[in-house]
């Protein structure tokens, strides 16, 4: 992936943020991280950015627009359905995982506590993205 | 004398010679005509006087009533009359020329004529030989034949001459009697019906086995016993009078069921046919008795009669009430019960159409077609909601069934009917406590969903925070302090499982989508890949795993959970854990055995509860897996058992139903 795109993260918690952009600065991943709250801001963002991000970490519960709502508008966007989402969430659960594929999603991943295997998942995605290309490079 | 003279005297003579010869040739002659005149007419005369004779005799051959034929000595026929030839089915003498008897002999007498031939060889005759042969037409002939034989000059048999008589109708006849006689003998010998002939004192006369069976007595006993002997002292008037009435001819036969004595004393039922025979003058000459012993069918009757009584008393006393109805729905009969359920008298219902009188418009719909079914011949149960006397509104429930009559026709339906208001008020009450339930339990589910994401989440930023805490001012820490922050870091881990733990706990739920059919043991092949098992831990597969009807999750979080905890709790150098499964009538079981800690006795009970753990060691646990182990279990109506020594080692064993 182009180390000049943007990583969009969708969480309400912004000790997630924190935890992310720690975990980028340790793996010295170059691409910048901005992150949006709920569904319905990422969904404003995304509508009026020039340059759609590279990648999307969505988390699954949130106000306002869940993840899922938050899937559902960006698939049936012509031009934003290329970004590839991967859900980060705290939901080990069953139908939330079949949900998300089931909405194309690029990945699933649950968000272990321990801050150690936290920055082991966050580098998987890196490892991931910066292998595999894009297809609005 | 010159012999002019001479010659002239000579010639004289010879010529006076001449006129006498000629004259007596003349008169010879004429003797001879008149002679042969006579012979003519003598001989027409004896011409006509045979002929006559001849005519005769043939008439009288041909007018016998017997056949008669002559054979030549190779048996073919030579002379017929015209009686033989009838017998024979020839119609003249040209078409019975050239028969040979040989040939419509019958194959089965061939053996018996051929001794009657040899007869007529040594002896010159035979007599009486009947046998049968085939006539013109094919038609099979019994003939009786008497033969006797011809000889030639030289005292040779050249032939015979046989009378032949047509016997057929005779024998035919004989035989009908024969056969008739045989039947006769079977009806007599009958072996289900005793027969005894008296004559018209009543004495014996003769009797069939079967009656000297069904007495008991031998046949000399009778010979000696008047009927009325062998009777039920109670039924003899009857039967006499019944004797009379045959004897005076008022009617020739009569049936009467009574007791017989046997020799032993013991009476026995029978049904008696008794039918006269009279002579010519109507005057009676024997009594012919038929009887059937009808015991069984008494005691069946008995029984019969029994069961039915019993039948009327358990349906008059019963709860339920019974309602017999014809085809118009018109009470026939209402048993005590139905009247106390309806709140009607009988008589207030006797003839009323039972729609009327019970149920309101909808009902009565429900009824009607219910008697269209029963006239279908159908018979099925339904509930009815109907109106009392007193105007009070009951449900019943109705078990329908079509009467019929004897000869099989629908004369109307019977029903049980059962009030079972109360149990529909109470089912009506499960109901709604079942939807409460059900509600409840979604409502639990989704609690424990919102709660434990809601209390997970400000969980995950606590301890997010703290290990940020931790890695960023671990340097401002004491050891003390790193000791404190590392303990909050891991309750909030701890409680991070827990609350997944109830999670996992309340999703545990029975769906009939999910069940699937599948192999045990490949749930399990394709568990034990994903489940790491330390170096020093052996695992040990046997038995015979069977298939399985469940939801195949649920299968494999048992499995999981007990692998898992028989490996976390072995703390032995060479740990073993033991997988084996097996059946028995009602179940499958799947057993894991390990050499592990052990579970205390006092344990044992309460490890299956939710957040139950008896974790010395601080090893992390939620408590929770052996509590969702026992839910899923019992889901599927099975259940779990333990089996632990401290120091020795666990046995979990779980049980599925088979269906």
């Amino acid at each position: 992936m182009n180390p000049l795109k943007n990583i969009l993260l969708v969480d309400d918690d912004p000790v997630e943020y924190m935890k992310v952009s720690r975990a980028f600065k340790k793996l010295d991943i170059p691409n910048p991280l901005l992150h949006k709250s709920d569904g319905l801001e990422a969904k404003k963002y995304l509508e009026e950015c020039t340059e759609l991000p590279g990648l999307i970490l969505l988390d699954l519960n949130m106000p306002n627009m869940n993840g899922f709502e938050f899937l559902t508008f960006i698939k049936a966007d012509e031009r934003l359905k290329i970004i590839p989402i991967v859900v980060l969430t705290t939901s080990n659960n069953e139908k939330d995982k079949i949900e998300s594929y089931k909405q194309s999603v690029a990945g699933y991943m649950v968000k272990p506590i321990r801050l150690e295997e936290y920055e082991k998942v966050i580098s998987t995605i890196k490892d991931y993205w910066s292998t595999s290309k894009l297809g609005h490079e | 004398m010159s012999s002019i003279e001479i010659y002239k005297k000579a010639l004289a003579r010879e010529k006076i010679a001449r006129k006498m010869a000629e004259k007596i040739i003349e008169d010879k002659s004429s003797e001879l005509y008149n002679s042969n005149h006579e012979l003519i007419r003598i001989n027409k005369s004896v011409e006509k006087e045979v002929r006559a004779r001849t005519k005769e005799i043939q008439d009288l051959f041909d007018n016998m009533y017997d056949g008669y034929i002559t054979l030549n000595s190779q048996g073919v026929v030579t002379k017929s009359n015209k009686a033989a030839r009838v017998i024979l089915g020839y119609s003249s003498d040209e078409e019975i020329a050239g028969l040979s008897l040989k040939d419509i002999l019958h194959e089965d007498d061939i053996e018996h004529s051929k001794k009657y031939i040899e007869l007529l060889l040594k002896q010159g005759y035979y007599n009486n030989y009947v046998g049968r042969v085939y006539d013109a037409q094919r038609n099979i002939k019994y003939l009786e034949i008497n033969s006797n034989a011809i000889y030639d000059a030289d005292n040779n048999i050249i032939g015979s001459r046989d009378i032949i008589r047509d016997v057929t109708a005779k024998k035919m006849a004989e035989q009908q009697l024969a056969l008739s006689e045989e039947r006769m003998r079977a009806v007599f010998d009958n072996k289900s019906v005793g027969i005894a002939i008296f004559n018209g004192n009543g004495g014996f006369v003769s009797i069939n086995k079967t009656f000297q069976q069904q007495l008991g007595h031998p046949e000399e006993y009778f010979m000696t016993k008047v009927a009325t002997r062998i009777l039920h002292p109670e039924d003899i008037k009857k039967y006499r009078a019944l004797m009379d009435s045959i004897y005076k001819n008022e009617v020739q036969e009569a049936q009467v069921e009574s007791r017989y004595l046997r020799k032993s004393g013991e009476a026995f039922w029978a049904n008696s046919n008794i039918s006269g025979v009279y002579n010519d003058q109507k005057n009676l000459v024997y009594y012919i008795v038929m009887v059937e012993d009808i015991t069984a069918k008494k005691i069946a009757e008995e029984q019969l009669r029994l069961q039915e009584e019993k039948y009327r008393n358990i349906i008059a006393n019963m709860n339920l009430g019974l309602l017999e109805v014809d085809i118009n729905d018109k009470v026939q009969y209402a048993n005590q019960g139905f009247v106390e359920m309806s709140g009607f008298t009988l008589d207030e219902m006797l003839g009323k159409e039972a729609r009327t009188l019970l149920m309101d418009v909808t009902s009565s719909k429900t009824i009607e077609e219910k008697t269209t079914e029963r006239q279908k011949g159908k018979s099925d149960a339904y509930e009815l909601y109907i109106t009392k006397k007193d105007k009070s509104k009951r449900w019943w429930l109705i078990s329908g069934a079509p009467k019929y009559n004897d000869k099989g026709e629908l004369v109307g339906s019977i029903g049980i009917h059962l009030d079972i208001t109360e149990q529909k008020e109470t089912q009506s009450k499960l109901q709604n406590s079942m939807q409460s339930l059900e509600l409840a339990n979604q409502d639990l589910k989704d609690f424990a969903h919102v709660v434990s994401h809601d209390l997970k989440a400000p969980l995950r930023s606590i301890s997010g925070l703290i290990q940020i805490l931790q890695e960023d001012y671990r340097d401002k820490f004491d050891e003390d302090g790193q000791q404190i922050v590392e303990d909050v870091i891991n309750r909030t881990e701890h409680m991070d499982e827990l609350i997944g733990g109830i999670l996992s706990y309340s999703s545990v739920q029975k769906s009939e989508e999910k069940k699937t059919f599948f192999h045990s043991k490949d749930i399990i092949d394709k568990l034990l890949k994903y489940i790491e098992f330390p170096q020093h831990i052996s695992l040990e597969i046997e038995g015979d795993f069977p298939s399985l009807n469940m939801n195949p999750t649920h299968f494999q979080q048992l499995i999981q959970n007990f692998i898992t905890n028989a490996i976390k709790y072995n703390d032995k150098e060479h740990g073993k854990v033991k997988l084996s499964s097996g059946q028995n009538d009602q179940f499958y079981y799947f057993a894991v055995q390990d050499n592990g800690r052990g579970i205390d006795q006092r344990n044992q009970e309460k490890i299956f509860n939710m957040f139950q753990k008896f974790d010395a060691e601080g090893k992390s646990s939620s408590g929770i897996g052996l509590a969702i182990v026992k839910k899923i279990v019992e889901l599927y109506q099975g259940k779990v058992s333990l089996q632990s020594e401290v120091g020795e080692g666990s046995t979990f064993t779980f049980y599925l139903p088979k269906n």
